[in-house]
This record gives C-alpha cells, structure tokens and sequence, in this order.
C-alpha cells in the first residue's frame, strides 16, 4: 500500500505545466534521438545531460529517463519504415516491421511496434516499481563483503554476456577498474598516478568518458566506415491501415510473455535491450504454431522485439536504483546523472530522496502515455528525422559532446578528455573490443575498491567466505566466469574430434 | 626512479616509450603470418605497457596500511588481471584464433577530423568558445561532404546562437572566453 500511495504522491507532483512539459520534451528528444541511425539511447541520455544543470535533481532524472525511454521506441519507427534500426535494438524489430512493410503493411507494423512498446513499457515499470522498494530493503543490510561480491558479480555477468567475446570484454572491464585508480586513493587520499597533474587529483570525470566511449567513439566509426556519403533510403509514400483492437488482442501475450522476459533480462548488468529482444523473438518463434512465419514479416515477431526491448528499461533501472549498479549502458549514464546531482545510487536512495524515486516511477508511467500519444500522431513525421544526413549530423554531436563535457567541472581538460576516450573507443570497436564494459568498470571500480578494503580492514578475506550471501555472489560470479570458458573448450574439443 | 617516474618527467618519460613500443611492435608484426592481427597484437601491446606501468608504479604509491589493505591493493590487482587476459588474447592472437582486423575504411578522415577538433579544442582559450566551436562546425562539415555554404554556414551560425541562448543565458554556464568574447 506504501508503494501505491507514494507512487500517487510521485504523480501529484507530476501534474504541473513545467514537469509535463519537461517529460514531452524527453520523450520527443528521445524518440527522435532513437530514430536517428547512429545515435543509441546512451548517446542521447549522455548528449543531453548537461541541458539537466539548471533543473532540480528530480526533473533532470525524470528528463533523462523519459529520452531513455522514448529512444528505446525510437528505434523501432525507422526499422519498420526503412529497414534502418535507429537504435541497435531495434535490429531485431527490422526482422518482421520491414517485411510487412513490403507488403503494404507499414500501418500494421507501426501499429504493432507501438503498442508493443507501450505495454512492454508498462510491464518494466509495474515490476521496476513492484520489487525495487522490497530490494532496496534488503539491501540495506549488506555489508561491505555483500556490495563487493554484488559488484564482482555485476562485471563478471557483463563480460560473461559478451558471449564469444568474453574475454575481450573482461579486458574491458579491468582497463575501466585500472583507469579508475587514478586520483586519490577513496580511503586514505594518497595521490594514485596523478604525476602532478592537478586536473588528474580527482581521477577521470565519468561524463566526458561516457561522451567520449559511447559518443564520439560511434561518430568516427561511421565516418571511417564511409556512410557519411550514402543518401538515407527514402521511405514507402503508400499509407496503409493501422491494425484493429482485435489484431492487438491477439497479441496480448505474446507482448506480456515478451514483456516480463524483457525485464528480467533487462536487470542482468550489461544485457541491456538487445540481448532481450533477441532473446524474446526466439522464445516468440519456438513458441509460435507459424514459426516460418518469423523473418517474413510475423506481427508477433515485431510485438515481441519492441516489448522486451521497451521492458528492459524498466528492469536496468532495478539494479541501478536499489544497488548502484548500473543494468545497462544509457544506466551507466544515468549514474553519472546522479551523481552530478550529488545523489548516490543505491538503496539508501529509497530512505534519504524517497520523493525522487518514486516521481522518476510515476514519470516513466507518464512518458510511456505521451510516447503512445505521439507516435499515434506522427510515426510518420518521426522518420524524417532519419533523414537528416551525416555530414550534418556528426559536426552537432561532436559540438554538444564538448558542452556535455565542459559543462560537468568547467574544464576544457574534461573536453580533451572526451576526444581521447573517442578515439580508444574507436579503436576497441574496431578491433571487437566492446566499449560499454570500460564504463562499467570505472562506475564500479570505486564502490569495488572501497568494499573490498572495508573488508579486509573488517576482517580479511575471509570475511567474503564467512558471510553466506557474499560467498553466494562470489560463487555465482565464478560461474558466470567459468561457464563461457568452459563452453569454448568444449566448443574446441567438439571441433577437434 | 620510481619518484622520478612518478612525477610529471615521468609522464612524459612513459608517453614517449608508449609510441616507441608501439613502433617496435608494428615492426615485428610485418610478418605476412600476423599482417591481418596486426592492430590487434598492437591493442594487446598497448593494453600490457600500461598494466606494467600501472603495476610498476604502484610500488612508488605511499604506504598507509590499514590491515591489510592499502592504496596499493586495487591497483595490482586490476593491473595484474588485466596483464593476464591480455596475455591469452595476445596467445590466442599469434595462433591465429582471434578475428581478423577490419577492412582499413576512410582512416584519413578520421584523424582529420580528429585533427580538427583537438585544434579547435587549443583554440578555445585563445580565440573562445563561440569562435572556436563555429570555425569547428564549419570545418567538420566541408570535410565530411557539405557543400552547400548556405546550409553549413546556417548550422555554425545557428550552433552559436543556440549555445549562447541555451548554455550561457538559460544554464549560465560559463563558456571558456578569448581574445575577442
């Protein structure tokens, strides 16, 4: 009852001009930043960050969330339209929208993805909402030994999630935990590899990295790959209707089914929306009674893709509200959000700013309705924006990732900073190093760092073997570890036979 | 030495030996057998130079022990894990079982584009943020492909004053000044 009483308190302080206006404005930025190829929703989150300094912590969240949200949706207009995934999930939604726009169906698939997207949505804020007060709870009783293996547990799943890749990703993420050591030492505030750099004293500022890895990392892989000169497809001029009430209710579980998978998955660290909407369009097919159906333009293919990819948001926002531990990349941004807001993830958000928490829920409820609202009136008009061409394009994202980067300390430092990190991040990628992985493991590194100490200051190491559930985390990170291990030596073994 | 290599000659002293192992290691992978690994042997030597300096260094780190545990343990830690991984994707690398580098795309442009941003980036102090970033815009956009003046000079021209109405006036974020404003 404490939920829904708060969450209708969160609403009341939603109905105002200002607060509406701020999550129309979040969710158009995000559904256009989402229908631009080229721009993920991390990139959109980092890039409008600093248009949050002059708002109060609670409506820069609500701002951030609503674009991270819309972009999610975003994606899935130029996928369907143009066979042109504005977001990399909704590659998946491309599978079935772009055929049944062949067919003359355009209206059916936009339709679908729509509400799809709307009820997937829902679905990850009622579970989001449902589990992160009792979550936060629990939380509270940890101990440094628990926040460690948690956060050992978070890295170890996102680089086992890099699934052939594994071990390119846990080099990621131990260059993101070295890179964080520099600056003072958290507990005894010894100069760690600052070699009298003053601007170093504080360590990297997480924003221009962001910028930098996820941003301009992207830019110049587009203008290596030579895309700047391709003309953007043009979309299909023929209208066709949208689909009936009925049609919708014939998909009812497959977006619910599609919806909580997306959630669950959404709540692993570093799955994030892609991995759910690959996942629930296979569990989607070999549920289906048509699965040769699937890849020629199945509505329940493009249903299940946009609900678990919408979901997810929901559940990336259950670890990072309830144990700082960021689900997906655009929530490692928002940590960074948090923070310049000089508020600390975890669960004693729920007890110090319960009012922040539960608006950021009943703002997510509202931004889906106005992500309804708008792409019933202009799914079409949202397309345009994939239009726009590159050599336009990256000139203003290069621009707004140095205002994002100055605006964080006032430093044109962190700016130099941010191009640095763009071109690592360019040269990860090309060489099939993920870049999400690095943030992540400069986000952690600090809380890592800071329990781990705590721990062997309270009793050694053998506090993590002593108390239950840290042990059980540890153990689950080593399997996480070893299970992809294990799975290629077997992979080589059968090849070798 | 470690004092030495910890403070600002020692920067410059590490940056200097980056670029030259670096060098080495593009000399040795000419070889027709690792050709196609090369930037990726050349990430994996990049990746072991620093996890030896940061491992290296953390020997010169000051000692507050704290049973047990001190500023040194994180970063011996990660430098050490990160020592390893990188070892077994280099071994993996030479026995051929890591993918190809990527075609080489429209490198070029990249480091102009580059080139172009950390010039305006030096520029900003000087001339301003405003001049700065508009010459960028300008810039970026003919050498990505715009050739309509009225269309990139409309952007530079709309970027600065979108910036000084949003950022300076609306945020009042103090943009870095020049000679000029």
């Amino acid at each position: 009852m404490d939920t829904i009483s708060h969450l209708f308190e969160g609403l009341g302080s939603l109905m105002g001009p200002v607060p509406l206006l701020v999550i129309l404005a979040g969710v158009c930025v995000g559904i256009l930043g989402g229908a631009m190829p080229g721009i993920s929703p991390s990139m959109a989150v980092a890039l409008l960050l600093p248009f949050t300094f002059g708002m109060s912590p609670a409506m820069g969240l609500v701002m951030l969330c609503a674009i991270y949200l819309a972009a999610n949706y975003g994606g899935s207009v130029t996928a369907v339209m143009i066979n042109t995934p504005g977001t990399p999930s909704a590659v998946v939604t491309a599978f079935d929208g772009y055929p049944l726009t062949r067919k003359g169906q355009a209206g059916t698939a936009l339709g679908i993805s729509l509400i799809a997207s709307v009820v997937g949505g829902f679905v990850g804020i009622a579970i989001l909402v449902l589990f992160s007060a009792p979550l936060a709870r629990f939380a509270l009783k940890f101990w440094p030994a628990e926040y460690f293996a948690l956060a050992i547990l978070g890295l170890s799943t996102i680089a086992s999630l890099g699934g052939g890749r594994w071990l390119e990703s846990f080099i990621a993420v131990l260059l993101g935990l070295l890179l964080n050591t520099i600056g003072l030492d958290p507990l005894s505030g010894v100069s760690r590899y600052t070699f009298d750099v003053l601007r170093l004293y504080d360590g990297f500022s997480f924003i221009p990295v962001l910028i930098g890895l996820f941003a301009l990392s992207e830019v110049f892989s587009g203008i290596e790959s030579g895309e700047i000169g391709r003309p953007p497809a043009a979309p299909d001029k023929e209208r066709s209707p949208w689909p009936t009430l009925r049609d919708y209710l014939k998909l009812k579980f497959s977006m619910l089914r599609a919806g909580v998978l997306g959630t669950v998955i959404g709540i692993f660290p570093g799955a994030g929306g892609t991995i759910a909407s690959f996942i629930a369009y296979d569990v989607e097919k070999r549920l289906s009674k048509n699965p040769a159906e699937f890849g020629q333009g199945a509505p329940a293919g493009v249903a299940a893709a946009e609900a678990s990819n919408s979901s997810s948001v929901g559940g990336a926002l259950v670890p990072l509200l309830t144990l700082g531990i960021p689900g997906s990349s655009s929530a490692a941004v928002l940590i960074g959000a948090l923070m310049i807001h000089n508020l600390q993830p975890g669960p004693e958000l729920f007890t110090k700013h319960p009012e922040i928490v539960y608006t950021l829920f009943s703002s997510l409820l509202v931004a889906n309705v106005f992500i309804l609202a708008l792409g019933l009136l202009g799914a079409r008009l949202w397309i345009k924006a994939a239009l726009i061409p590159k050599r336009l394009l990256y000139p203003l994202i290069f621009a707004f990732s140095f205002i994002g980067s100055y605006a964080v300390r006032s430093s044109v430092f962190d700016v130099g900073v941010c191009l640095v990190f763009g071109l690592v991040g360019w040269l990860l990628s090309r060489a099939k190093f993920p870049v999400s992985p690095v943030v992540l493991g400069m986000i952690l590194g600090t809380m890592i760092e800071k329990n781990l100490r705590a721990t062997l200051m309270m009793g050694g190491f053998s506090l993590f073997v002593q108390r239950p559930l840290s042990l059980t985390l540890l153990i689950l990170a080593f399997a996480s570890v070893a299970v992809p291990v294990l799975r290629e030596r077997r992979a080589a073994r059968k090849g070798t036979l | 030495m470690l004092v030495f290599l910890s403070g600002g000659s020692g920067l410059l002293l590490l940056a200097a030996g980056f670029p030259a192992v670096l060098l080495a290691v593009w000399a040795c992978t000419g070889r027709e057998r690792f050709a196609p690994f090369r930037v990726r042997i050349l990430i994996c030597a990049a990746l072991l130079y620093l996890s030896f300096v940061f491992f290296f260094l953390s020997f010169g780190l000051e000692e507050i022990e704290a049973v047990g545990s001190s500023a040194r343990t994180a970063p011996r830690l990660w430098s050490a894990g990160l020592a390893l991984f990188t070892l077994d994707q280099l071994r993996r690398t030479l026995q051929g079982r890591a993918p190809r580098d990527p075609e080489c795309g429209d490198i070029r442009r990249v480091l102009a584009t580059a080139a172009v941003v950390a010039f305006s980036l030096w520029g900003m102090d000087i001339v301003g943020y405003y001049l700065s970033s508009g010459i960028m815009l300008l810039v970026l956009c003919v050498l990505l492909g715009e050739r309509r003046p009225a269309v990139f000079l409309s952007l530079t021209g709309g970027w600065v004053l979108f910036s000084w109405a949003v950022f300076s006036r609306m945020l009042n974020l103090n943009l870095p000044s020049g000679l000029f404003f």
